[in-house]
């Protein structure tokens, strides 16, 4: 469970993405397996506050000038986070990309989804068996 | 780690363990200036984060990442914050000194507290 400090940047990032649903643009760099959420649309200059979560490596960014949250950042994209949240497949089809072409994230993408689905069916199998 | 023989080495540091921390050109412009504007003119702390780094710790999604940490030292408004930067370890086989190639740098608030220190 995040703490009281995270989950009021958390809002605040709800806020800034409800009032400005179509500015979001994301960038991936396949090096550091880094997705980048980019709130207004450009990168800003930011702090990056970590989000304590035991599965995955999130960061709010915040612009400390403005006091605004512009952005997150997670961390091991394709290695991790993606098989946990295959619905986050669908930014590698528009992100900008660095280091891995279109066609290869894309492939990643639906190989995160499939192996998702798989994962599904055997764990679903033994509770079914356990039950 | 391979890394393609055309990637252009903007600098080459030491650490605190004597092993050799190299940035590429790519990282640091296609990446770290690309998406961490706050990075801009802070080469020199880079450097001074990988060489006199107040922490060291284990990355908590690679297991060949270690986090190098200094606080105080970017300008305003990030001069209370750490600059963490990223570095992935080659193998060390064939009786090579360890090295390691700086893959991301940025601000951060706080250390995350889920990862492990190493010094």
């Amino acid at each position: 469970m995040v703490m009281q400090q995270e989950r009021k940047m958390l809002e605040r990032a709800v806020a800034v993405v409800n009032d400005h649903p179509r500015d979001i643009t994301f960038s991936y760099d396949r090096d550091s397996d880094t997705m980048m959420v980019h709130f207004f649309g450009t990168p800003r200059p930011a702090v990056s506050i970590s989000i304590d979560d035991p599965d995955d490596a999130l960061y709010v960014r915040l612009d400390r000038a403005a006091d605004e949250v512009v952005g997150l950042q997670i961390e091991g994209f394709l290695t991790r986070f993606i098989f946990r949240h295959p619905d986050w497949a669908d930014p590698l089809s528009t992100a900008r990309l660095r280091g891995i072409t279109r066609e290869d994230a894309v492939a990643a993408a639906a190989q995160a989804r499939h192996q998702r689905h798989q994962v599904a069916a055997v764990t679903d199998l033994l509770e079914r068996l356990i039950a | 780690m391979t890394l393609p023989p055309e990637r252009v080495l903007v600098s080459s540091y030491t650490d605190r363990f004597g092993r050799e921390i190299v940035l590429y050109e790519d990282t640091w412009y296609d990446h770290i200036l690309d998406d961490h504007a706050e990075m801009a003119d802070q080469l020199d702390e880079l450097e001074l984060a990988i060489a006199h780094a107040e922490r060291i710790t284990q990355d908590q999604s690679f297991a060949s990442r270690q986090c190098y940490y200094r606080k105080g030292h970017l300008p305003w408004p990030y001069d209370r914050d750490y600059l963490k930067v990223v570095v992935e370890l080659e193998d060390s086989s064939f009786g090579r000194p360890l090295r390691g190639v700086v893959v991301t740098a940025y601000p951060v608030e706080a250390i995350p507290r889920r990862e492990t220190r190493i010094w």
